[in-house]
């Protein structure tokens, strides 16, 4: 699944689009920065409800490629900002992070990584 | 789907449940670190899966009227919290796999 | 003083304390105002003061408040010989006004950061409506006790048929005592749910109360939580000593917080606290000024189920 497959999924909308769209690798739900610093893995999508910049610093961090947004949380302009910046995606869905993470698990086995 | 199912699925470690647990049905499942979250979410027969192990989550969880209270990311729960799942009879489990491992785990059993 | 260290105060005193921020200004204030416009003289304040035995004139222009000549004002004046000098000359211009819809918890957190003795009053339209000093306060917990108690005695002769969904209970919170902060609700949510109120009405109380009590662990210096329980609805009623909220409609905007990282780190500060207080109430008002506190006041009836859940 590449990044860019994400988007064209039901009820998502893209906030940030400037990335390169590369191949996702797995999916972290999370909304512990701590955590996501400590055990998400480099090219995978962090699903959460945090939209602020500090997600964008941790996720660029630790490799995460893309932020989902779940429960349509609106996301500060200094998140997209940042996002832009370090050229990660940002989706928001209405979905929540259980449904979210079970729709993007699915897609990865569907469509798996090379 | 049934707390015992759950429990299974998860390779949970129980550390309260009220008693008849496992026949407990439940319809929904909310996943979320933040309380705030879960505190907007107001269904019946629900599920918290959480990775913020405080005795906050036990207490938002009773709040909102949650059945039972998933601990994950194998984070230690503290004796505070087995205390104040007794003291509102909510069952509270613990489980090694992460939140996102958690809900594709129950999201098959669902069927989702 | 030191009602922050004591762990459990008693709850007449919090009832004290309850009383101070369920008054308002306007209902302790007195009404009768003397004031002088711009034009007198500071021998026309000081014959005011005199005749009328107050210590402080405020004046006004076009009923707005512009100056405060103060008893030390009048002493300085007759001191330096500029009794005759016009008010404009010798008053403060930079006033400390109080609003009359304000608590009256309020006026308090304002004697104490300024050495005033009284303060004028204004409206809501900005306008002199009347003055405070703290013998008002004085006199109005003195009122206020006074009937609660021919209350209580007249309840104890006359006891309701209802009691048992009847509770008036106030809950001290400190700040940052994530420990503690829920204990409340919890304990409201069983008192609700043992006398056979629907699941759904304890939620949208146990919600409100414990967002409310979490706002005042994680965002304020420390405050209360009170309730008053009858058999047709819960008022909770929150109020903080401070620091007191800057633009309350960004406060209510979900998604707003000013939480620091450690209080994410505890679960809260999403910004969807209060915009969920409001959410599962059916009155919500909220009152706030920078420095003096806030006041949040909820209500939830039991009869008509709120129908825009979710």
């Amino acid at each position: 699944m590449k990044i860019s497959d994400i988007q064209s999924l039901e009820g998502f909308a893209c906030l940030q689009g400037e990335y390169t769209d590369t191949q996702v690798q797995d999916g972290y739900t999370s909304d512990l920065l701590s955590d996501v610093m400590a055990h998400a893995e480099e090219d995978s999508v962090l699903i959460t409800i945090q939209a602020h910049k500090n997600t964008v610093a941790v996720s660029s961090l630790v490799g995460v490629v893309a932020i989902i947004v779940c429960s349509n949380r609106p996301a500060t302009d200094d998140m997209l900002e940042a996002a832009r910046e370090e050229g990660i995606a940002v989706f928001q869905t209405d979905g929540n992070q259980f449904q979210t993470s079970s729709l993007i698990a699915q897609h990865l086995a569907s469509c798996p990584a090379r | 789907m049934r707390l015992i199912q759950i429990a299974d699925a998860l390779e949970a470690e129980v550390h309260h449940a009220p008693k008849g647990w496992e026949q407990i049905s439940i319809e929904s499942v909310f996943a979320s670190d933040l309380m705030s979250d879960v505190l907007m979410s107001d269904r019946d027969e629900m599920l918290v899966i959480t990775s913020l192990s405080t005795e906050q989550s036990i207490r938002s969880a009773g709040i909102v009227g949650s059945e039972a209270v998933i601990i994950a990311n194998n984070k230690t729960v503290t004796d505070g919290m087995i205390a104040l799942a007794k003291e509102l009879d909510i069952a509270l489990f613990c489980t090694i796999f992460p939140k996102y491992e958690s809900c594709i785990r129950l999201g098959r059993i669902m069927g989702l | 003083m030191s009602d922050e260290e004591q762990k459990e105060p008693l709850q007449s005193s919090l009832r004290v304390q309850e009383l101070i921020y369920g008054l308002k200004i306007g209902e302790v204030m007195t009404k009768k105002v003397f004031a002088v416009s711009r034009n007198c003289t500071m021998r026309d304040v000081q014959q005011i003061m005199k005749s009328n035995g107050i210590t402080g004139v405020p004046v006004v222009d076009n009923r707005r408040v512009v100056g405060f000549v103060s008893m030390n004002d009048v002493m300085t004046a007759l001191e330096e010989g500029g009794m005759d000098e016009g008010v404009i000359a010798r008053m403060s211009g930079e006033v400390q006004t109080l609003a009359e819809e304000m608590p009256l918890s309020f006026a308090i957190s304002a004697f104490n950061k300024f050495s005033f003795r009284s303060f004028p009053v204004v409206s809501k339209k900005n306008e002199l409506v009347g003055i405070l000093t703290f013998r008002n306060i004085n006199l109005a917990l003195i009122r206020e006790l006074s009937r609660q108690l021919r209350e209580m005695e007249h309840l104890h002769e006359y006891p309701e048929e209802h009691a048992s969904l009847e509770l008036v209970k106030v809950y001290q919170l400190n700040r940052y005592d994530f420990e503690n902060g829920g204990k409340a609700s919890i304990e409201i949510k069983k008192f609700l749910k043992e006398r056979g109120i629907s699941l759904a009405l304890v939620r949208r109380v146990a919600v409100a109360s414990y967002e409310l009590e979490i706002n005042l662990v994680a965002h304020s210096i420390g405050g209360m939580l009170s309730f008053d329980i009858n058999k047709d609805r819960v008022k909770i009623s929150s109020h903080d000593r401070g620091p007191g909220i800057d633009d309350v409609e960004q406060a209510l905007t979900e998604g707003f917080s000013t939480a620091n990282e450690w209080i994410r780190s505890q679960g809260f500060g999403a910004g969807m606290g209060l915009p969920n207080v409001k959410r599962v109430s059916d009155e919500f008002a909220i009152q706030s000024a920078v420095g003096m506190g806030t006041m949040i006041r909820t209500v939830i009836h039991f009869k008509e189920e709120k129908q825009n859940e979710d």
